[in-house]
Order: structure tokens, then sequence, then C-alpha cells
């Protein structure tokens, strides 16, 4: 199936000159300062914020440093799992509720209004009341009760994204269904799940990614490095005695490398699914 | 989720389901493994990054010593204290053993997050706490008439200068006052500012541990206090305003820009040979002889911080330092005893002092300061710490102390930047502080 | 039921229900259950502490010691630096998220109206979005090095001084410094609904316009604006929540300084709770920042609405 992104191009034209010339800033701008930190995670001590754009000589001892000097790697790991499965579950838990929401009003104007209050503030003063949740659940200080927390956390972002694609879906489908005698829950997930699932899985990735940039929350609730995801593990090369630039650059750059990968593969499903998720 | 009538879908579920379970299986096992080791006895030790050195020694060698294995928590310097209190209050205890910041030794007993230990300390003489130097123990241990811990890190600041660079510009002698520092800088950065060489670093940056010290160095030297004997701040005294003044004036002249110095922004640039005088602990001469990233080995001499004002009488500094505490909750509480009566001993602190690589430890005890080893080892930093016995200044450290230092930071801050003057800022703290600290 | 549903057959592509519900409703509360669980672990039962942490003297360590009554409230209403963090949060949520939106509207037309937009551009346009914030931060300081980042080796190559760039020591561009990378990291993320939203427009009409003679800014402001205004608007919602949280770039790059030029409500609020351990000041300024952050995001959610339910 053709890529729903390629828009056939019939002449060149003043206006398709200024789009590019846009969209090649634009492009120059989100991409540069990537570029700079690579080349930081290549640069000697002395030559980390010298003056210098690319390094003399590539260090890829950082790199090696980094690695195997650090918990980052299992900080990776620890995020991976937290995003992705956080991710799952948030949308295992969004679908059915946006669902109600958007069709039959469950709950009413109360859920509606307030479903977004819980992710409007910093959680910087919800941590003390949700460390003492969490351990009497005997969950603190785990990776498991760090992703049910975020599952939690990104249900109302979750919803408010649906609602706009459930919004869209033509009644008479789940009419039909109906009349064939389907309950709701088979209606749901029979009828609509599938019909909306693009967009499900954009709204998963988007999600999964709030999940591995969190840093707030796994700061307090995750102290081990068996449970402490990758924001936390870098913001402890700070902490050192003469923290090493070129070092910090390089675990940024593995750090992110695992998302950037997902992000490629994934992205034409990203695009996809947020553009199939409107009816067509 | 019901079966379907397509195959497809039903996959499609099954497999998110299947997703789902394993990644919450996963977790659940990663979240185990966090358990101590089967068999032996083990101990969990909260410590700072700085630290990081010192714990992978410590928990080796008393591994050797008792077969109890420690897990060591590293936390940013600046996260140490809210750590301990949130493990301690929400019941969570993990945490048996901890080496927080002195200043918030009050605010952790108050709040039932460490044990009292004077009962302990004195049916134990074994601990031998009049080695303790006495500056430091009492400052860093007593709240309320109680002994909460036992003092770890000495930490005092003391003036560092690069032999090189002074002679390049004629001067002789390191600084005795203020004033002097802050001419010599000023003349070291006009004739090499250009090549990226300054005449001193100011630590800005905008945290109690990293400006507070800046601030606390010169108030010392000025022959201020934060608080008078009975508690009662007073640092708005013409002491305290000379002091932020001078720290005002030092600006200008700094390894660029204050505001953005942290430790390691200022010990890099003065191991890179960049900067002619800087306030640091006196480990920074073991790092310049032995960091691999030093370029100043051999070429820096180190003296006690200046004097500035009407005092003339050269005085420590007590800008960071760190105290064993237990905590409140643990269930190893004869066990952490033990541990940190080892920890803070006469012999341990003495090994940590000459290790290398360098761990960063300063001395706690009158015998470690005295020993011979450092003696031989770095005779010049024996020589400056010995400061810390004719009385330093120190932070006041009861309940509330930890905001207060905050609020000053924050003023402080407001100073380096420009935007209030000396007097400003700090009769703003004074009037915060009498509400805070009575 | 198949009466109703044989009087819609036009109107097959943007139906809206209107009606309650066939179907048993406990199965519906179910599928809210776990949202609704959501809201009252994540919304109700912390609020319910920061209420009675900001009407007690509440520390870190131990909460809830004595009551409080109102004082807590009226120092911090007195606290000159505080009630600057919050004008300060207003101002930057509302400044990065206008530039966030105009240049991520900006960088979906462009997508779609340029030569050649293809997987590659599109993902490379995504990588902002998906770094994770405290990487954002050190890039950024890195960027803004005093006298030797990116930036101080570009203007220096243009014969700017090298030494005089620092942004994020000067109080009057630390927080610019912290907007733009705040923008640099969140465009995309509305560029990309944008997007979306734009290839969702509905070809036949657009064609329509066309043919009747519409095109350029005409066609854009008639036909595409409107059919994008709801995606339009609720990006622009996510974005002025996220701008009012931000935090983790203040506290990578800047601490809060120099002196308060960076410190907004949500640093303000770390600060108290996890560095001067008073829960009690940190819950007043959460609930007066809940005030504020209401104020300034009804009237936003009221135009979404409005503009969703006119479109679809």
């Amino acid at each position: 199936m053709a890529d729903p992104a390629r828009i056939p191009r019939r002449r060149l034209d003043h206006r398709h000159l200024l789009a590019t010339a846009v969209l090649t800033v634009l492009l120059l701008f989100f991409t540069v300062p990537l570029l700079y930190l690579l080349s930081v995670s290549l640069m000697g001590r002395n030559e980390t914020g010298q003056g210098v754009l690319l390094p003399a000589v590539p260090q890829w001892s950082n790199w090696v440093d980094v690695l195997t000097g650090s918990d980052l790697l299992r900080g990776i790991g620890n995020s991976l799992i937290a995003a992705a499965g956080g991710s799952v579950l948030t949308l295992a838990l969004s679908l059915p509720a946006a669902w109600a929401i958007t069709r039959y009003r469950t709950g009413g104007r109360t859920l509606a209004g307030t479903i977004m209050s819980p992710w409007l503030l910093p959680p910087i003063v919800a941590v003390v009341p949700l460390f003492a949740l969490l351990r009497v659940l005997g969950l603190h200080n785990t990776l498991l009760g760090l992703t049910l927390l975020y599952a939690l956390v990104n249900i109302p972002v979750a919803i408010w994204l649906l609602e706009g694609f459930l919004r869209k879906l033509p009644i008479e489908v789940e009419e039909a269904a109906r009349i064939d005698g389907a309950g709701s829950v088979r209606v749901l997930g029979s009828v609509v799940a599938p019909l909306v699932s693009p967009a499900l899985v954009a709204i998963g990735i988007i999600i999964a990614v709030l999940n591995y940039n969190e840093f707030l929350l796994a700061t307090f609730l995750t102290q081990s490095p068996d449970a402490q995801t990758l924001p936390v593990v870098l913001s402890m090369f700070y902490g050192e005695r003469t923290p090493h630039y070129g070092k910090i650059a390089a675990a940024s750059v593995i750090g992110v490398l695992p998302v950037f990968a997902v992000a490629v593969l994934l992205q034409r499903k990203l695009v996809g699914g947020l553009t199939n998720g409107a009816v067509r | 989720m019901t079966a379907s009538t397509h195959p497809r879908r039903r996959r499609a579920l099954t497999a998110a389901g299947a997703v789902a379970v394993s990644a919450l299986a996963l977790v659940a096992c990663a979240g185990g493994s966090a358990e101590a080791g089967a068999g032996g006895e083990s101990l969990t030790v909260l410590l700072i990054t700085s630290h990081q050195g010192a714990a992978e020694q410590l928990a080796a060698d008393y591994e050797e010593l008792t077969g109890v294995e420690i897990d060591t928590v590293i936390v940013p310097y600046d996260e140490i204290g809210n750590t301990l209190a949130l493990d301690q209050q929400s019941g969570a205890n993990t945490i048996d053993v901890a080496a927080p910041w002195y200043v918030s030794i009050g605010d952790l007993a108050a709040s039932g997050a460490i044990q009292d230990l004077t009962e302990w300390i004195e049916e134990t003489p074994d601990l031998d706490v009049d080695d303790f130097i006495p500056s430091i123990y009492d400052a860093y241990t007593l709240y309320d008439g109680k002994r909460w811990g036992l003092p770890f890190d000495g930490d005092t600041h003391v003036l560092f200068s690069n032999t090189e660079i002074l002679e390049r510009n004629g001067i002789t002698a390191p600084p005795a006052t203020w004033d002097e520092y802050l001419e010599q800088s000023a003349l070291i950065t006009a004739n090499e500012g250009a090549n990226g060489v300054y005449g001193n670093v100011v630590f800005g940056q905008k945290s109690p541990l990293i400006l507070g010290a800046s601030f606390a160095n010169r108030l010392a030297g000025f022959g201020g206090s934060f608080v008078d004997e009975d508690g009662k701040p007073v640092i708005d005294s013409p002491e305290a305003i000379a002091a932020a003044q001078s720290l005002a004036d030092a600006l200008g002249s700094a390894y660029p820009t204050p505001a953005e110095t942290a430790f390691g922004e200022g010990n890099s640039a003065w191991y890179a040979g960049n900067a002619a005088f800087i306030e640091n602990w006196t480990d920074l001469g073991v790092g310049s002889q032995l960091n691999p990233d030093s370029a100043v080995k051999d070429e820096w001499a180190v003296s006690l911080l200046p004097v500035g004002g009407d005092n003339t009488q050269p005085r420590a500094s007590l800008v960071a330092g760190f105290t064993w505490v237990v905590a409140a909750n643990t269930d190893k509480t004869d066990l952490a005893r033990d541990f940190i009566a080892w920890a803070a001993s006469s012999e341990v602190n003495e090994r940590l002092l000459v290790a290398d690589p360098q761990t960063g430890i300063d001395p706690n005890r009158i015998s470690s300061l005295e020993s011979a080893a450092y003696g031989e080892t770095y005779p010049e930093l024996q020589r400056v710490n010995r400061a810390t016995l004719d009385g330093a200044l120190a932070w006041p450290t009861g309940k509330n102390a930890t905001q207060a230092a905050e609020i000053l930071t924050d003023e402080l801050a407001k100073l380096v930047a420009g935007e209030v003057t000396a007097a400003e800022a700090l009769s703003a703290v004074q009037a915060e502080w009498e509400r805070l600290l009575g | 039921m198949a009466e109703i549903a044989l009087s819609r057959p036009l109107a097959a592509a943007t139906v809206r229900p209107r009606r309650p519900a066939p179907g048993p409703a406990w199965a519906h509360r179910l599928f809210v259950a776990p949202s609704v669980l959501a809201l009252l672990v994540l919304g109700l039962y912390p609020l319910l502490f920061i209420v009675a942490a900001a009407f007690t003297e509440s520390s870190l360590g131990k909460p809830f010691q004595a009551f409080a009554g109102l004082e807590t409230f009226e120092s911090v209403l007195a606290d000159a630096d505080i009630t600057a963090s919050l004008w300060r949060s207003v101002a930057y949520a509302l400044g990065v998220s206008a530039a966030s939106l105009v240049l991520g509207v900006a960088a979906a037309l462009a997508l779609q109206g340029a030569v050649r937009s293809g997987s590659i551009v599109r993902t490379l346009l995504l990588l902002p979005l998906i770094t994770p914030p405290v990487i954002v931060g050190t890039l950024w300081k890195l960027v803004y090095n005093p006298g030797g980042g990116l930036l101080a080796t570009v203007l220096g190559a243009a014969g700017v001084p090298r030494e005089t760039i620092a942004p994020l020591s000067s109080t009057a561009w630390a927080l610019p410094g912290v907007a733009l990378a705040d923008v640099w990291e969140w465009t995309p993320l509305i560029a990309l609904l944008v997007f979306t939203a734009l290839l969702s427009q509905d070809a036949a009409v657009l064609e329509a316009a066309r043919l009747d003679g519409a095109h350029g800014w005409r066609l854009f402001r008639s036909i595409t604006l409107p059919a994008i205004g709801g995606v339009v608007a609720a990006a622009f919602f996510i974005r002025l929540v996220l701008a009012f949280k931000v935090f983790d770039l203040v506290f990578m790059m800047t601490s809060g300084g120099p002196g308060q030029a960076t410190t907004t409500t949500s640093y303000v609020i770390y600060q108290a709770a996890l560095r001067e351990f008073d829960v009690g000041k940190a819950a007043v300024v959460t609930l007066l920042l809940a005030v504020v952050v209401t104020v300034v995001t009804v009237p936003v959610v009221a135009v979404t609405r409005k503009l969703q339910s006119n479109h679809g």
C-alpha cells in the first residue's frame, strides 16, 4: 500500500520552493544540535567547551568508558521496559475508557472534565504520597512499581488523543454489530479496536516516548541501580568531581540510540497511524 | 477481551496481550533482583557521587574484614538529604547507613530519620571521640544536645595557587588577604585572559554546597559568623556584608562564568592549568598530583584562606563535611553502628587520606591528621588542615538549617547576577533566618 | 434502531452520536474503571495530601506536624520571588507554546508542500521529540557553554568575541535560552499532529475548492485551517501543559539561576519540597500553580472542544 503521505507533485512552483526552503532551515535547526552532541561525545577533555566543533582525534574511549564503567546499559534496559510496558498498559486501559466516554458519555460531564487534571501539574509534591502508596504495595524502588505508575499517569493523555479518532468513526459499523447481538465488550474488541489500531500504535509510540524520557518520578521512586532508568543514570554523571563532558555526551548518544532506532523503524507506522486513524 | 471472529484480530490482540504480560513479568523479575544476595549479611549505605571512590574502597575493605557485603546507593550531592528523609518517612527503609551533608543533621534528626547515638557513644570508649577534630565533631554531630553521628569527611576549604602562573605574572607569594587576592586575580586575568588563563575560579552555581561555599570562605576570612553563640542569625553583620561584597568583586576576573561554575567546571579549569587561584578541599592537591588529567603536577602551592577586613587570623571554613548516620528505621542497628565506628576510625581515615586513586576524603581525627603517612605524602596539605584545630566556621545545623542554606544561596545568586547589592541580599536573608532559626 | 440508521444515509463520514447507549451500562463503567482509578490514585489522593500539607506544618521527613491555618498561604503570597515565578511560568508557557505552534504548523505545511519529503525527513524531524529532556538539557548546555560551545564557536566565527557568549549566565538571556531548548524539543510533536491532520483532509473537498478557483492563502484559510483547527488547538493545549511543567531542562541547565531568571514555579516546588524539606510551602505553591494553570488552559480547552465538535 502506498505511503499515505506521498502526495504527487505536478510542477515546481514558488510555493514548493518556499516550502522546501522552510523545511531545510527547520531540518538544520533540529539536527545540528544532535550532530554537535555526537561530535562532543568523541572529544577529549581539553576540547569540550573550548570552541572546538569537531574533535581532532575521535575519542572512542569515551564510549567504551561509559559502557563499561557505569550502569548505563542497565538504565537503558530499565527505561525500555518501563516505557514499553507502561505504554501497552496505558493503551489497554485507555481505549475502553475513551470509547465509553466518547460514545456513551459514561461518567458524564464530571469524568470528561476532570480526567485530564492529574496530568496538568508537576508531580513533585505528589512524590511523597505516591512513594508511601508504592511502599504499602511493596512496589517502591522497583521497576514494576514505576511501570504501573507510568501506565496510570498517561491515561489522561491517551484518552485525550484517542477521543479525536473515536469521534470520527462511523457509528453505523458499531450499530450493525449491535444489531447482530454483540455486547459492548464485543463491539469494542472486534469492531472499534481494529478500526483505530493504527492510531493506537501511533499513540502508543508517543506515550512510550514520554515514559522513556520521564525523569522526576523515576529519580525519586527508584534508588537502586536495579531499578534506575536512563535519565537518572545520566544525572549521576554530573555529580562527579570533574565531569567529563565528552563522556556525558557519549552516554547521552548511547541513551538515545534505542529510541532513535525505534523511531526510524516505526516512523511510517506513526504517521500512518495518525492519518489512517481518521477514517479512510 | 473476547475472542473475535477475525483470526487476524485475534492474533493481534493475543500478541498485544503477550507483550503486556511478558513486559510485566520481565519487570517483576528485574525488580526482584533488587533484594540482597542470598546468604551473608549486607548493609545498604547511601553516599554522594563524590564519595563513590571512597565508597568502593570502604566496601572492599569492610567485606574483607567482616564478610559483610556493603551495597552502596549513590546519589547527587543535592539529593542525599531528601533521599534519606523520603526513604525513612515513607517506611521504605531501604537505607541502613548514610553520609549526608552535616548541615542537614538537625532536619534529619527532627523528622526522625536518623538515630540518636548519644548513649551508644558514651558507652563505647573505643570510639575515642576525643580524637575527632573538635571544631568538626560538634558541628557535624551535635543537635539539640544529642549526638547523631560520627564525622566522616572533614572537608574544609583552602586556597590553591598555580605557582607557574604566579611566576609568569611576577607574583611571589599567594595572597594573604582577600584584597590581595582580588588585585592579583585582576592582574593575571588582564595579562592572560585572552589565552584562556584567568586569575581566579569562583564557584557561583546556585547550590548551597557551591555558591554557599564561596561565600563561607570569605565570611570566615572576614571574621564573621552565620549565627552567634546563642544560635541567633547575624548574617547581616558588617563582616558578612564585606564578605559578600568581596565575592561580588571577585566575579570580574573569574573564569567564565561563575554562575555556571560548579565543581566540575572549576576543577577542570584548575587541572588544565587555566586558573591561578581556586578555593577547594585539600584533596585537590592529591588530585593535582595523581589525577591523569592534571597538568599542574608539582606546580601548585596551598595556603590558608585569605583574611579580610579587620581580621588577621586565618580561619578554616567547613563548607562541605559529611557525617555518618544510622537510619532510624533500620533493623540492622548493631551492624550499622559497627560499620560507622570502623569507617570513622583513625586507621580507615588515614588510609583514605593517602589512597591512590584519590578518594577525596579529608581528615576527621587529630591522629589521622597528624599521622606520619599523611605528613610524608602530603606535608603541605597536612599543614593547612591543621587550621581546623584552631576553630573553624561552620554552617548552622539545627532545625530548618537546610532551608536556611537554600535561602542564603538564593540571595547570593541574585548578588552574583548583579540584581541586588551585598547589603540588600544579606538583610533579606537575615529577615528570613530570624523567622526560621529564631 | 433500524429506522434511525436508515434515516442517516448521507452524513456517513462525520456522524456524531447524540443519544444514550444501548448495551449494558455496567460494561461501560468497567471500561472507565481503570481511568477512574488513575484519577483517584494520581489525582484525588495526592490532592488530598497536598491540601492537607498546605494547611499544616509539614516537612519532608515528617508531614502534618501541626495545624498552620493560612499562615503558609500568607507567607507564600508575600514572597515576591514566588509570585514572580508564577508570572514567569505563565509568560514562559505562553511564549514557548506560541513559538512551538507557529514553527510546528510551518513545519507541517512545509512537509506537505516540499519537493522531497520522504521518510528520512520525517524521521529526522522527530528526533528532538524522542530525545529525553535530561539529554536535551545536557545538549543545550553544551551548545551554550560559555566561551566554547556551539553557539559561541559559531558566533565567534562571525566575529563576535567568544568569551562574551554565555547566555545561561545572563539574567536576560537565560530564560530564552531554556525556552529555545524547550521549543526545539517539542515542536516536532505539534508538527507531527498537524501534519497528520493535514493529510487527513478530505481530498475531495480540497479538489472541489481548487476547481472553484481557491488556492494559496485563501485555500488555506477557508478549507485547511478549519479542518485542522481542532487538532491544532488540541496540540496547543498539550504543549501548554508541558510548558507549565517544565522542570528537567531548568534542573539540568541552570538550577533556576542566574539569580531567579529561570526559576519557574515547578522549580520552586522542587526546591521547597526536596531541597528545603518544606512540604507545606511546596503544597501551597502547587495549589497556586494549579489555579494559574486552570485559568490559562480553560479557554484553550473550550476552544479545542468547539473546534473538534465543529469539524471532527
